[in-house]
Parts: structure tokens; C-alpha cells; sequence
């Protein structure tokens, strides 16, 4: 494609998008994520325009504009990609869907999936007709994920299931699990495991929502017992979980890296905030100079995690990237993420620490989002984790 | 805004580094330093620069230069911060070519630029250290008289001062504290009196006190104040260039000890509060390099918000040489605090960096007044 049909690409799209667009979906969502899409059975749409807005981004596959046309997605290479995304968000259009399904488990079924499986889900995906939940953590394998135990015996047709997954955000909202058993133990631990799929109304499946700090039960203990797993729901070959997991992961780590992109720009900014709870003296700087210099920092951290993306965006594009620098974007993205959350609760004072949605619904969100992001240097591989792999696979440091 | 270097510039980078390997490392700055008069300088370098087209990147083609732009020169500044290459490209090439490009009159520019491109004629603008902010100081004005404009006063820490055959000042009018106008000094003049300031990057900078200098004023239309605030900004950013290309240097260098170095019968990169510390190095030095990069082609592509960018920048590019450097040299242990490891040449020009062309605290302000508040 040439830069033309960029241009003609770019404007197509912003006039789609703005007579497709419902006006209620250009609001902007709550920060604490309760207007969010995530699809599945159990879904209750809020309104019209929501569903409306999904139906109508789903059609053209721009709920998955990446994924391959065959399978339902919009079929845009990147530089379109990027270009929607951005057309999107200038002119605050929501996210029509999210979730694991989008996230994590498409881009992996599109790699390791055989044909069977790709016609069968995603779809369901595109369209958000499925949720999906993440069945990797359990109790004895958190961040040492690849000591984990849920085994998986040969049944001839099928595998037999038994164990415990935990941490399970959504588990009991989901339909189906994408989950990560052990299908030998006599290897090193890596080897053995293997990726398959179920139904969560599976018999033997059942979950026990665990509330957050945030009161709301986001995930859940989920027991297998004797979970019947036809060998077609087996993903890639037996084994070969470990290397799919973790391409899955790359994808999660992506998706967290830049959370709060994929949401339209808050109404007010940090700054604006800022100066609107402290004033300013007689040179127009932020009255208290702490805060001052903190929103300076957070807003240049901010300013240059974008500007990092970006670069590996176009260096990627003119084949000139050094793909070891996309091992920071989890890390130095949820580290931010805590430290702006923190400091909008400052912003506050003490009336940072008030929760009461009922009363006070723009307040209470603070708190609430700050809990959250408490979670996503947890979440996905820990902050502590990517410092590994960073040193591991960036720096090649020598392993123990 | 371009964030990558399209093929004309990574030739370019390519190129610069290939030779500045070769014959202006940081093994040649040390042989400068031990055998020279105590500050660093070589003609051959310098000569072999100009060679490479180096000095006219910024200068129009109608006066020898290339006018490749700031992305270009950054990236041979990072390359010369890697070698520690020592050459006064900055202030002639980049500060007093550029002012005399907006300021001067067709046939100054005429006289001067092709001389300056070609390496041959330093002009050097005398600035206390390169500090933005002080760039309206008081210390040096100027009185009308009978025998012509004539130039009072002092400047400190002149970058490259040694080497200069003339200067570029910025100097206020005499009982006129703010108005201000940009003179040229020659070097040999009378009055001019030049002394060695020692610094610990060991490069040429100069004391300079002017005593009833003549001068030669650059008129124009154009705002001297103005003026030297934009070309500020160039210097800023450029000097942050050359500072990521030091703290990535320091970086690589820590990193092939920590695979190398044994302590407790283990490679000391194995140990988890190295790895973590070095890991946050390293995301770091990439946060820096976008913003670097983005300061750079907002300059080129001359943005409303390049000011911001710049102070950004420099910034970001303080505060992350600060870090490598003295993690760098704690990582090494005791022989990170010997001259004779190559780490301390790189963290003394590091230090010296970080408060040319402006400190965190004066780019933090700028940066914040840049965005209202
Ligand atoms: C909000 C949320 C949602 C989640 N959703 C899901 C989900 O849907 N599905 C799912 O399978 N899992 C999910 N998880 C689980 C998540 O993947 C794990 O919490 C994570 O991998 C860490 O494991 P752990 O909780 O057992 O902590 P641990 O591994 O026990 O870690 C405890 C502490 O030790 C540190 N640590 C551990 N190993 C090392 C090491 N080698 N070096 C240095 N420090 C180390 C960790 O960084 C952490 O600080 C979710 C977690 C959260 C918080």
C-alpha cells in the first residue's frame, strides 16, 4: 500500500467511524472498567448503543482488525491497524470489545490452531459470542508457572483432567477456559505440559469468585475434577503447551503494557487536575512544588513510554529495530501506570480515599483504579519477573 | 515525526561509527590526555571530521554544508559520545553556525560559514558553560563610542574557549540591562585576555575577560535573545545526544563484566539484585533514546512543541547518565574508582554533560512552563 491509500485508508475510516459510531459510545468510559464490553452468554449489555456498537465494529472485523478476514477479523496489516486505533481514539470512540478472547487466546490460536479449531472460535471471538478465562496459575505455580501440576491422563479419544487453577480472572463470567495441563511429568518441567481447551459448564468444572481489594470478585478458584477434554480441544502438539503459553503471554504482557491506551483519554488531565486542586502562584506553576515535580516526572514518563512504542513501531517498520527493547513495555508500563494512579489519589488529599460510588461517583473512582493497578505489576508475569527476562533475554546476563 | 533513522542517516550513523572506532576512540582520548597540556584537542581528529562532511550538517549547501539536519548529527553525537571523541563541533558547527545563519548579513555569512564547514575558522560562542538559563547574565556589555562598538566584562567555562579564533557574544547593552545585542570577538583582539579553565572532562575551556574589545555586531532583524534560545535548544539536544550515546557505552561495558567478573564461584551477572538493577538500566537508556530521537526531528520538522521536547530530552537523557554512570562504576567495584578503567573517562564527561546546555531542574521547569503550569 502506498502512502496515498494510507491517507485514503485514514479517512474512509474517520468518516465510518463517525456515522457509525453511537454518540453514548464516544463517552468516556469509567475508569474503574465497569462500562467495558467483554462479550460471552453471560453478558448484559448497558444499553443499546453498546450492543449496537459492537454488532457494528464486530461486521467488519474491527473488533480483531489485525486477525485474517477468513476467520472474521478485519484483515488491515499493521500500519492500518495503528491508523483505526488512532482514528479511534481522536475521536473517543470505546473499545466495542474487549477481553481474553481478543487478547490472548485469538492471536495464539492463530499461530499454533489447526484449521478446525481457528473456523470454530474465532468467530465467536470476533463477534465477543465467547468469553474466555486463563487457566494457567495454581496455587504452587504462580510466577514459576512451568511447575505447575493440573494433570491431564490419556483417555484414548479424550484426556482426563484433575487439579486446581487459581487466580482465574473472570472465571465465573467465562464460557470456555484456555488452560495449560500436565500431560507428563518425567521430563524437565517445561516439557510435559501441554494447551487445551474446554467448555467452564464442562461437568467436574466449577469456580469460587475470590473478591479483590476492590470488593468486586474479579477472580476465582477454579477445581477440575475429572474433567472430560476431547483430543480435537488439544492445542498444537501434546507437549508443546509451554511454548504456546508463553507466546501467549507475549501477547498479555503486550496487551498490559499500554492499558491505558486502549482507553480514550480521561477528560481531565493529570495537569489539569493538578492545577485545579492546588492552584498556581504568580508564575503560573503548580502552588505545591512536590506535586509539581511529580506531575512533571509522570507526565514525561508517560510522553516517553509512548514515544518508546512508537519508535519500535516505525524502527520495526523500517527493519531497523532491535526487538530486545519490547522486553521493558510490561514492566515500565504498569510501573507507571501504579505510580499516576497513586498520585491522582494524592492529588485528592484525603478525599482521595473516599469510596462511595453512590454518592460520589467521579471520587470513588480513584481509589478503586488505583487498587486495580496495584494488580498489573502482579498480573501476567510480576514486575520482578520481567526484570528477569529482561536481564535474561535483553541483556543476556548469565543464569544461576 | 519520524522516530527512526531513515537509510541516509543510518549510513551516516554506520559510517561515523566504523571510523571514530577506529581513529577517534576513547583510547586515543586517553593518549591525548596523558601526553597533551592537560586539556584535549586534536587537529587530526578535528581535520578528519570535517573530512567526513561532519562539521556542515546543519549548514546549508549554498556554503558548503549539507543541511542534513538534527536527526543526522544526532546520531553522530551519540556516536561521538560512545568514543568519547573530543572536537569542537558543537559550538562552532552547531551554536555559532547557526547563529550566524539567522543573524548574520549574506556577505558575514559568506565570509565565515565556508571556512567554518571547512574546519578552518573556529567560532565559538562565548557562553558561561553552555547554561540556557543564563544566557541574558549581565557580566559582559557593550558601549558606543568614538572608536567604534566596544565590548566589557567576563565569561566563565568557555566549551572549546582554547580553540577559538573568534567568539559569538550575547551581551547586553552598557546601563541597558535589557536590551541585547550578538557581537563578534576576534580571538587575537586586543583586550581579549584567555585563560585555561581545567575541567574534569579534560576538554578546552576557557576563562575569558574582554577589556574595551572591538567588536563587529551582528545586525539583523531578527531577536538576539530569541535567537540564542533556539540555537539553545539545538545544543541542548544534541548534548543529550551525545550523553545517551555515553550511558549506553558505560552500559555495555557493565554488562560485558557482569559476564565476565567472578565473585562466590559465580559470574556476578548472576546475582538477582545486579540483574534487576541493570535491567532497570537498560529501560531507562530506551526511554531516553525516544525522547532523544523525538527532540531531534521536533527540531527538524521545527513543531510548536519542540521546546518541550528538547527540555524533555535533556531531561530525561541528565537523569539517566547520572544513574548509568555511578551504577556503572559501582558494578565494577574498586576498579571502577581507578583512572586506569575507561568507565571514569566517560563518568567524568557524563557529569560535566549534565550541566552543560542546562541541569534536570532547569529543563523540568522549562518543560512544565511549556505546558502552562
Ligand atoms: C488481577 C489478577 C488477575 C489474574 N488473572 C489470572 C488469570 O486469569 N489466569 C491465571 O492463570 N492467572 C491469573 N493471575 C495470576 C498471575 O499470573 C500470578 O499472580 C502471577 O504470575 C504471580 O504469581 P503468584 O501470585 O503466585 O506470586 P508468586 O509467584 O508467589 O510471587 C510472590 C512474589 O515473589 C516474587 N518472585 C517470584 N519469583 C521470583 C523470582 N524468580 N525472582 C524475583 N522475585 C520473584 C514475585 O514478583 C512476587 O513479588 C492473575 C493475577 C492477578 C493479580
Amino acid at each position: 500500500m502506498t502512502a496515498q491509500d494510507y491517507d485514503t485508508f485514514r479517512s474512509e475510516t474517520r468518516q465510518w467511524l463517525e456515522e457509525n459510531c453511537p454518540a453514548a459510545m464516544r463517552v468516556t468510559p469509567r475508569k474503574d472498567g465497569s462500562d467495558n464490553v467483554f462479550g460471552g452468554t453471560q453478558f448484559e449489555f448497558q444499553s443499546a448503543e453498546q450492543r449496537l456498537w459492537l454488532q457494528r465494529m464486530a461486521e467488519r472485523g474491527w473488533t480483531a482488525p489485525d486477525w485474517p478476514a477468513k476467520y472474521g477479523g478485519g484483515g488491515l496489516d499493521a500500519q492500518q491497524t495503528k491508523i483505526l486505533r488512532q482514528e479511534m481514539r481522536a475521536l473517543g470512540c470505546r473499545d466495542p470489545l474487549i477481553g481474553h478472547g481478543l487478547w490472548m487466546l485469538g492471536p495464539a490460536l492463530l499461530e499454533y490452531g489447526n484449521e478446525q479449531q481457528k473456523q470454530q472460535h474465532i468467530p465467536d471471538i470476533v463477534h465477543g459470542r465467547i468469553r474466555w478465562c486463563q487457566g494457567y496459575s495454581e496455587p504452587g505455580a504462580g510466577s514459576d508457572l512451568a511447575s505447575l501440576r493440573c494433570r491431564a491422563d490419556d483417555m484414548g479419544d479424550h484426556y482426563l483432567v484433575n487439579g486446581q487453577k487459581c487466580w482465574t480472572s473472570d472465571g465465573d463470567k467465562a464460557d470456555w477456559m484456555f488452560c495449560l495441563v500436565r500431560t507428563d511429568s518425567s521430563g524437565p518441567k517445561q516439557q510435559g505440559i501441554s494447551f487445551v481447551l474446554f467448555p467452564m459448564d464442562t461437568p467436574g468444572v466449577s469456580v469460587r469468585p475470590v473478591p479483590l481489594l476492590t470488593g468486586q470478585a474479579h477472580f476465582c478458584d477454579t477445581f477440575l475434577e475429572n474433567v472430560k477434554v476431547p483430543k480435537e480441544n488439544l492445542v498444537g502438539e501434546e507437549g508443546q503447551g509451554w511454548t504456546i503459553a508463553k507466546a501467549l503471554l507475549a501477547h498479555e504482557r503486550k496487551m498490559m503494557a499500554s492499558m491505558d491506551d486502549t482507553m480514550p483519554a480521561p477528560p481531565k488531565s493529570l495537569r489539569d487536575y493538578a492545577v485545579e486542586r492546588f492552584g498556581t502562584d504568580e508564575q503560573g506553576r503548580i502552588a505545591d512544588v512536590e506535586i509539581r515535580r511529580r506531575v512533571i516526572d509522570q507526565m514525561m514518563r508517560k510522553k516517553s513510554l509512548d514515544l518508546t512504542q512508537q519508535r519500535a513501531f516505525e524502527e520495526g517498520m523500517a527493519g531497523d529495530i532491535d526487538m530486545r527493547m519490547t522486553t521493558i513495555f510490561k514492566y515500565a508500563g504498569t510501573e507507571y501506570q501504579k505510580r499516576n494512579t497513586e498520585l491522582f489519589m494524592d492529588l485528592q488529599g484525603i478525599e482521595g480515599c473516599r469510596w462511595d460510588a453512590e454518592n460520589f461517583p467521579e471520587e470513588s473512582q480513584f481509589p478503586t483504579t488505583w487498587m486495580n493497578s496495584l494488580a498489573f505489576t502482579i498480573a501476567g508475569g510480576s514486575s520482578e519477573v520481567q526484570l528477569n527476562l529482561i536481564a535474561k533475554r535483553a541483556l543476556e546476563l548469565p543464569q544461576e | 515525526m519520524p522516530l527512526a533513522l531513515n537509510e541516509e542517516q543510518r549510513m551516516l550513523r554506520e559510517s561515523t561509527q566504523a571510523f571514530l572506532r577506529d581513529n577517534a576512540n576513547v583510547g586515543h582520548f586517553r593518549e591525548l590526555r596523558d601526553n597533551g597540556p592537560g586539556w584535549v584537542h586534536s587537529t587530526e581528529i578535528w581535520q578528519a571530521l570535517v573530512d567526513l562532511g561532519l562539521s556542515g550538517l546543519l549548514v546549508a549547501e549554498e556554503f558548503g554544508g549539507s543541511g542534513f539536519g538534527h536527526l543526522a548529527l544526532g546520531a553522530v553525537f551519540e556516536q561521538m559520545g560512545r568514543q568519547l571523541t573530543p572536537a569542537p563541533l558543537l559550538s562552532s558547527c552547531v551554536i555559532s553556525a547557526s547563529i550566524i545563519q539567522e543573524m548574520g548579513s549574506v556577505t558575514l555569512q559568506q565570509e565565515l560559514l565556508p571556512s567554518m564547514v571547512q574546519g578552518e575558522l573556529l567560532v565559538v560562542p562565548a557562553v558561561q558553560g553552555g547554561v540556557v538559563g543564563d544566557l541574558q547574565r549581565a557580566d559582559a556589555s557593550l558601549t558606543d563610542g568614538t572608536n567604534g562598538l566596544r565590548l566589557n566584562g567576563t565569561r566563565r567555562l568557555v566549551m572549546d574557549g582554547l580553540l577559538a579564533d573568534k567568539f559569538l557574544v550575547l551581551a547586553s547593552n552598557s546601563g541597558e540591562p535589557e536590551s541585547f545585542r550578538m557581537v563578534l570577538v576576534e580571538a587575537s583582539a586586543d583586550g581579549v585576555q584567555r585563560t585555561e579553565a581545567r575541567m574534569i572532562d579534560s576538554r578546552c575551556y576557557a576563562d575569558l575577560v574582554f577589556t574595551d574589545c572591538p567588536v563587529q555586531e551582528l545586525l539583523s532583524d531578527r531577536d538576539a535573545v530569541e535567537v540564542g534560545r533556539a540555537v539553545f535548544d539545538k545544543g541542548s539536544a544534541l548534548i543529550a545526544a551525545e550523553m545517551l550515546g555515553i550511558a549506553e557505552e558505560l552500559f555495555e561495558r557493565t554488562m560485558v563484566y557482569l559476564r565476565e567478573r567472578e565473585q562466590f564461584g559465580a559470574k556476578i551477572g548472576s546475582f538477582q539484585a545486579l540483574q534487576h538493577r541493570a535491567a532497570k538500566l537498560y529501560t531507562e537508556l530506551q526511554l531516553t533514546r525516544s525522547a532523544v530521537v523525538d527532540a531531534l526531528s521536533a527540531l527538524d520538522e521545527q513543531r510548536d512543541d519542540s521546546r518541550a521536547a528538547v527540555s524533555m530530552a535533556k531531561s530525561l537523557a541528565n537523569e539517566c547518565c547520572r544513574l548509568v554512570a555511578s551504577e556503572s562504576v559501582q558494578m565494577h567495584g574498586g576498579i571502577g574508582v581507578t583512572d586506569e578503567l575507561d568507565i571514569g573517562l566517560y563518568l567524568k564527561r557524563s557529569r560535566v554533560c549534565q550541566n552543560l546546555f542546562g541541569s534536570t531542574g532547569y529543563h523540568n521547569n522549562r518543560f512544565a512552563s511549556c505546558h502552562d503550569f
